[in-house]
Parts: structure tokens; sequence; C-alpha cells
């Protein structure tokens, strides 16, 4: 298998993380719809709602890291790079995504670690009887889908200087 | 080296990162997790990194940024703008520049449903640059008012930038909202007002369109009703404390749906558009966020922010001087950088000396968002005139710079009445 056949198919991995990050945002939106009606039409509002959004609001954020990566939608500075060379620019964004995979392993590896320890002390919200950790596990796991956006990028920065090589 | 200078070689490492194009959340936790891990211990600074995301990324409070994220981009796909539009046009466009007038106007009414200026830019720009076109318009002109235009955005709620600003600096969103719906008329009717100026001393550049009966008129406003009503529902639950601001956003977002199926503009296609965008610049403003976060723990620890302060106190400059050194910061970082960002980095730095020299926080978030939407029109960077080029691809930049400047004015003129006058933004808030 070739290198860009793998960078297409690791892929797969945020775009699906990204559907189930709309799944999470249309609950949000439904949960805020019924628990105000709740409470305003039917005078009971769900119990629980406050803790179920953040739960909510940690799948969103974190199955879309990696897929706002992939679609380039992280915002950064462009005044200075953009007068550099091609080879410079490449070069420039090589070190760029190798410095945020480092950061972003070091965030998994901890989130991880987190989350051992929440599952271990059995955590759970206050008005909730579901326990924490697997939200803090699910959050790792999509920083490590970033990290393997990252791993992307970098491959692909190889991928291309090879072909213009190739095409010279 | 001393816990300050390693806070000065920490601030020069992060300007030096983003010029190299690093992602700013990217960069700013890691030079917040070496700051901390340099001064205290690496293990501290690794906890840092495995507790930040989770609790910002796990925060009811910022729940409601992706909900008004979401309500605009429904907004945007119900192609209410060119309802908006129709109905300004059939009441301004036989004034003289009445067009670009009307796309002033139809903007003040699509950023009351969408809290970004990119959006409102995007949309306004593919219904109002063809129709100006259509009546002759100059381009400069129409393409000029429609970036002005889309930057009352983030001035009039909804608006993201109040909304992260009041996370910051834990304000209340609702009076923020408040507090930006005056200034943004106001703002707005000076953009009018230089239109006016523009075409009365040249009238070529923006012909008068054929009057229309007042039957028309009526009628067309009557497509406009469901938008407005979902402006006053939300913004009315804010004010009357009916709901919390995500409460708000969760019925705005529901609201501006069924808007837009109701209106038949919401294929599934669209739909997941619409989820997609909102997720990807909601995982984008967080990221920004929990960078943030660890890079004011590691600033909190060198204690500049601090010391800055009570440096520029002892200085004993008078207040508008300060402001002005401030205000100056934001225009010279908003021609560089995003919006947001900008927002993000400055405020945790900047706040401590608004709160020392006794400005009120809420008054200075307007005219912030102001000095920062001025940043999203002036070049290099200015975000809304590349979303104008992007849906007029052969209007050249430079036209489209030159249209913007006369509306620079106009925001400068309300950034200075409102300095003068803070009674403005102050008088709905404090109602509530």
């Amino acid at each position: 298998m070739n290198i860009r056949n793998f960078v297409n198919i690791m892929g797969i991995f945020s775009y699906i993380l990204s559907r189930l990050g709309c799944v999470a945002l249309c609950s949000m939106m439904g949960l805020t719809v019924v628990d105000v009606l709740g409470r305003y039409v039917f005078n009971s509002p769900i119990l629980g709602a406050f803790e179920i959004t953040s739960f909510l609001v940690s799948i969103l954020v974190f199955s879309f890291l990696g897929y706002a990566q992939s679609q380039k939608a992280h915002v950064t500075v462009d005044i200075l790079v953009n007068a550099f060379s091609e080879k410079a620019q490449s070069v420039v964004k090589l070190i760029n995504y190798t410095i945020a995979l480092f950061i972003m392993i070091l965030i998994s590896w901890k989130g991880f670690e987190k989350a051992v320890e929440s599952m271990e002390t059995g955590d759970s919200p206050m008005n909730l009887p579901v326990p924490i950790h697997p939200f803090v596990f699910f959050m790792a796991f999509g920083c490590v889908i970033m990290c393997i956006e990252f791993i992307r990028d970098i491959l692909r920065t190889f991928v291309k200087s090879r072909e213009k090589e190739t095409s010279l | 080296m001393s816990t300050e200078m390693t806070g000065v070689v920490g601030i020069i490492c992060l300007f030096v990162f983003l010029a190299m194009r690093m992602h700013i959340g990217v960069a700013l936790a890691l030079i917040g997790f070496g700051g901390i891990s340099y001064i205290i211990d690496l293990d501290v600074g690794l906890n840092l990194l495995g507790m930040v995301p989770w609790e910002e990324g796990s925060s009811y409070t910022l729940s409601v940024i992706p909900l008004f994220i979401l309500m605009g981009q429904f907004a945007f796909s119900s192609g209410i703008s060119q309802d908006i539009y129709k109905a300004v046009h059939n009441w301004m466009g036989h004034l003289r520049g009445g067009l670009a007038m009307a796309t002033i106007v139809a903007c003040s009414g699509f950023a009351a449903v969408c809290g970004s200026s990119l959006a409102t830019g995007a949309t306004m720009a593919k219904v109002a640059i063809p129709e100006m076109e259509k009546y002759g318009y100059n381009l400069s002109l129409s393409t000029g008012c429609v970036a002005a235009g889309g930057t009352l955005g983030i001035l009039i709620p909804p608006s993201i930038g109040f909304i992260i600003y009041g996370i910051l600096t834990e304000e209340s969103i609702g009076k923020l909202f408040m507090a930006g719906i005056i200034p943004g008329l106001l703002l707005a009717s000076l953009f009018i007002l230089a239109i006016y100026i523009q075409c009365f001393f040249r009238p070529e550049i923006g012909p008068k369109a054929e009057p229309t009966t007042w039957k028309v008129k009526f009628k067309s406003l009557y497509s406009t009703w469901t938008m407005l009503s979902l402006f006053v529902l939300v913004m009315g639950g804010i004010y009357f404390g009916v709901f919390t601001p995500t409460e708000a956003a969760g019925i705005g977002a529901f609201g501006s749906f069924v808007i837009a199926v109701a209106r038949r503009k919401l294929s599934v296609a669209t739909f997941i558009e619409s989820l997609l965008a909102t997720g990807n610049m909601t995982a984008m403003i967080f990221l920004i966020i929990i960078g943030a976060n660890i890079f004011s723990n590691f600033l909190a620890l060198t204690g500049i922010p601090f010391m800055l302060a009570d440096s520029i106190v002892a200085l004993a400059l008078p207040r508008m001087v300060i402001l002005m050194m401030i205000i100056f910061v934001f225009i010279l970082l908003g021609c560089v950088m995003d919006c947001y960002a900008i927002m993000i980095l400055m405020v945790p730095i900047l706040f401590p000396i608004i709160k020392a020299m006794n400005f009120n926080p809420l008054w200075f978030g307007v005219i912030m968002v102001i000095v920062l939407e001025v940043g999203l029109i002036t070049p290099p960077v200015g975000l809304n005139v590349f979303v104008i080029k992007g849906a007029v691809p052969n209007v050249p930049l430079t036209t489209i710079f030159k249209g913007v400047w006369p509306f620079l004015i106009a925001a400068v003129v309300c950034i200075t009445i409102l300095i003068l006058f803070p009674e403005i933004v102050m008088f709905l808030p404090s109602k509530m």
C-alpha cells in the first residue's frame, strides 16, 4: 500500500467521529428545547439537563477536533510565511505539524490517565447516576484522532514534495 | 532566569510561533505548558495538560457557543436573507444609494439572528451584490457596504464575540447582548449616513431603483415576521430572565431550524452541512480557549498581567490615553489575526488594567467588539473582505478595500460617540 492511500484511509476516523458530533449537537439543541418547554409548559424540567448538556458539549468538541483539522478550520496567522519560498513553507509546515503532534500526544496521554483515575474513584455528577469516566475517555480518544490528522498532514507534506521531484 | 523574565520570553516565543503559522490554540498550549514546567516542574505542567481540556470541553457555560453558531447557520441556510433584503429594497430602493442603504439595514436584520460577521457578510454578498450590479452601482460601494454591513453580525446580538468576552471576564452574557443593541443600531445608522454622503457628492455611484407601491412594501414586510419574532423571543427571554443564555441559544437554534424547514430550504445535505460547519467552528474556538486557559495559568504565575496593570496605573496617564493605547493594540493585532483569537488572547492580559482604570466592563466590551470589527475590514487580513471576495471572485481586492474606508470613518465616529456618551451603551443593561 503506498503512502497516499494510507493517508486517505486514515481520514475515516475523523469523518466518522464528526458525524457522531453532529448527533451530539442535535441532541443538545433538542434537550434544551424540551427542558425549557418542560419547565414552563408542563412544570417538570428534565432532571440533570445541566449535566447531560455538559457531557454533550464534551462529545461535540472532542469529536470535531480532528475533523476541523482535516478541513483546515483551525485558525492560523498568515502574514510572514506567505512570503517564504514554497520549499521553506513546507519545512515550516512540517515543523508546525510535528510540534502540534507532540503537544496533542501529551494531552491524549494525560487525558487517558485522568480517565483511568476517574474510573477508579467512580466520579459522577450530583444529579445524575452516570459515571464521568467514559466521557473523559472519549476526550482522550478525540485527541488521539487529532494526532492521526496531524500524522496525515505530516505524511502529506512528504508525498507532495516527492511528487514535485518526480515531475521535474 | 526570573519568573517575570520567563513570562516575557514566553510571550515573545508565542508571537514567533504565531508568525510561523502555528495553530493559535496549539501554540498557546505549548508555551503555557513549557513555561509552567520550567517555573514549577514538569509534573504540574503535564497535569494541567490533562485537566484543562476536560474542564473547558465539558463546560455547561460554554455550550452557549455551539448553539448560537448553529442558530446562525440555520438562518444562513434558510434563505431568509433574501426576504429581508427584498423587503428593505422595496422600502428604500428608490432613494439615491438606496440599495446600499438597504444592504446595511438587511445586514442588521440578519445580524439579529446570526452571531457571526463572516456568515452575515457571506450571505448578504450573494443576495445584495448582484442586485446592486443590476442597477449599475459602483463596485467599490456595493462590495464595501456588504463587507462593512457584515461586521454588524458581532455587534448586534446574538453575538459570538460578546459570548466569548462574557465567558472570559465573567460578565453577564445577557447584559452584554443588551449593551450591544443600541450601539449596533447607531453604527448601522452611521454606515447609512456614510452611504448618503458618498452618493450626495457622486450620485452616479448609487442610482435610484424604481419606486414600489405601498401594497408591495407591506406585503414584503410580512415575509420577515418569522425571523423578527425569533429575535424578540430569544432576546426578550434573556432580557426578562425567562431563559439562561444557553437555553435561549437552544431555543433560537431550534426556531431557526423550524423556519428553515418551513421555508423548504433545508435539505438533508444542507442540514448536515450546517451541523458540520458549526462543529468545525466550535472545535476551533474551543481549541483556542483550551490553549488560552493553559497559557493564562502560566501568565498568572509570572505575575505579568498584574505587573502590567500596576505599572500602567503608576504612569498616571489620563484614562483616555490608556484606552487609546489599548484600542491601538487591538487594531494592530486585528490587521493580522482572527478576531476571536485576539479576544481570547488579549482579554485576560488587559482585563486587570480595565478594572484598575475603573472602566465599565460592559462598555469596554462593546468598544472592543467595534474595534475588532474594524480589524475585520482592514487590510491585509480583513477576513470579511476575503469572504466578500470569495462571493464575487471577479472583483479585485483593492476595489473592495477602496469601498470600505468610508465605513471605517463611520466606525471611528461611532467609537468616539460611545466614548463621549457611555450612557448609550449602559441604557438597556441598566434596566435589566
